[in-house]
């Protein structure tokens, strides 16, 4: 993970997770910053499950936190130490107002809730199925007591024809429920997304759900998310296909969104860990967010 | 460096296909020849929190808790230059208006080697 100054362009420094940077299977995954404290959480998933769809799900997951104001690691909660790699595919995390955070689960569709001192992990919405490869949770996000998890709904995430649905659920509940979240128009599909995020400039009312292949759909909820509107979606026509995938997106300042284009690396360079590339794109996409919102 | 002329992002208005692309020419592609360009007169970003940032706290007026208190980036599109990154997941301190970014290394590589994403990606390919 690096720092990074945008309005400079300049990198400021790389944060290493001793074990995990350098451990082949371990592979950093969702991302939250909680804006009062500084803290990041960050999802550390194992490789095995996203390259067999779920058929294998061994190996260590973990959730992270790391004090950016300290610099340093606070903790790290092994969660595995509750699946025993019968289930696993976490790669989001959102954080409830007590603290709590909240851990999705692709394979199958589950929830694990870690205590704020990573000292107590729970299946809070365990697996419905014992059927791993199934697609399902891949983003959350949090407002308020309110979680929001989109669902793959069965179609593995590296397709584009998917037909993901969106959940609710209420974290003061000692169990996760979840509520299908109905959208408007009627009809029209919900492409297969990797992450949704809920951009602070608009309060929790406004979610970006960043989808494979396809680009970012632009949703609205005007009723704390017991409904939603599909407003619309800005595609990506990346010139190289891979590139086409976006895995999330990002707000910069009060009020510019960018959507990240993934590139993936091809050919390993010889004696390193990546490919070979230099040039990384950030999309704006504030106008056409715009445009959808009025 | 400026991205291909090739990029182009369009909206789509749902079932309607209303569009409200982007130029194809690389109009709207701003790049960052000039990186200080979103600053607006805020002086030295710095590295520190909420250091030099005292004239901007509340200028946003565009709501969200935390959003007013960094300037208005106005770069637009932008690239990172660095060997290796690989961008995935990015979040912004509100703070100290720098990111977090999360980058991926070899693991992506195994992830597209799986099988049955190879076949996606063979039948996206072969549809375009």
């Amino acid at each position: 993970m690096i720092k990074f100054d945008p309005y400079k362009n300049k990198t400021l420094d790389q944060i290493t997770l001793p074990g995990i940077t350098d451990v082949y299977d371990e592979h950093g995954s969702g991302l939250h910053l909680d804006q009062d404290t500084g803290i990041l959480s960050i999802v550390i998933d194992a490789q095995p499950a996203f390259l067999t769809g779920g058929a294998n799900v061994s190996g260590d997951y973990w959730l992270v936190k790391y004090d950016t104001h300290a610099r340093r690691e606070l903790w790290r909660a092994n969660l595995t130490s509750v699946t025993k790699a019968k289930y696993g595919g976490y790669q989001d995390v959102a954080i409830d107002p007590r603290g709590y955070s909240y851990v999705v689960g692709t394979y199958p569709a589950n929830i694990l809730r870690v205590s704020p001192r990573g000292d107590a992990i729970t299946a809070w919405y365990p697996p419905q199925t014992t059927n791993t490869t199934i697609h399902g949770y891949t983003g959350i996000a949090s407002v308020g007591d309110t979680l929001l998890v989109i669902d793959g709904n069965g179609v593995p995430e590296e397709l584009s024809e998917g037909d993901s649905q969106l959940y609710r659920f209420d974290t003061t509940k000692p169990r996760g429920q979840p509520v299908l979240i109905p959208r408007t128009p009627a009809g029209i599909k919900l492409g297969n997304s990797d992450t949704i995020h809920l951009p602070e400039q608009y309060n929790g009312t406004v979610m970006l759900a960043a989808l494979n292949y396809i680009g970012v759909t632009v949703l609205r909820s005007r009723d704390g998310w017991h409904t939603a509107e599909q407003l619309g979606t800005i595609t990506s026509d990346f010139p190289a296909f891979f590139q086409r995938i976006i895995p999330s997106t990002t707000q910069i300042g009060p009020d510019s969104h960018f959507m990240i284009g993934q590139k993936f690396p091809g050919s390993i360079v010889p004696g390193t860990k990546g490919g070979n590339q230099s040039d990384f794109p950030f999309f704006d996409i504030t106008s056409q967010i715009n445009a959808l919102l009025a | 460096m400026r991205l291909s002329p090739t990029l182009r992002l369009t909206v789509l208005f749902g079932l309607a296909g209303f569009a409200l692309g982007l130029p194809k020419d690389g109009g709207e592609d701003r790049g960052n020849d000039d990186h200080s360009s979103g600053h607006g007169g805020g002086g030295d970003h710095g590295d520190g929190h909420g250091g030099g940032h005292g004239d901007h706290h509340g200028d946003g007026g565009q709501g969200g808790g935390h959003g007013g208190r960094c300037p208005h980036f106005g770069n637009g599109t932008f690239e990172i230059h660095q060997w290796q990154l690989y961008p995935d997941t990015a979040v912004f301190d509100f703070d100290s208006c720098i990111m977090y970014i999360r980058y991926i290394n070899k693991t992506c590589l195994g992830r597209l080697a799986a099988d049955g994403t190879q076949r996606a990606v063979q039948r996206q390919r072969d549809q375009v």
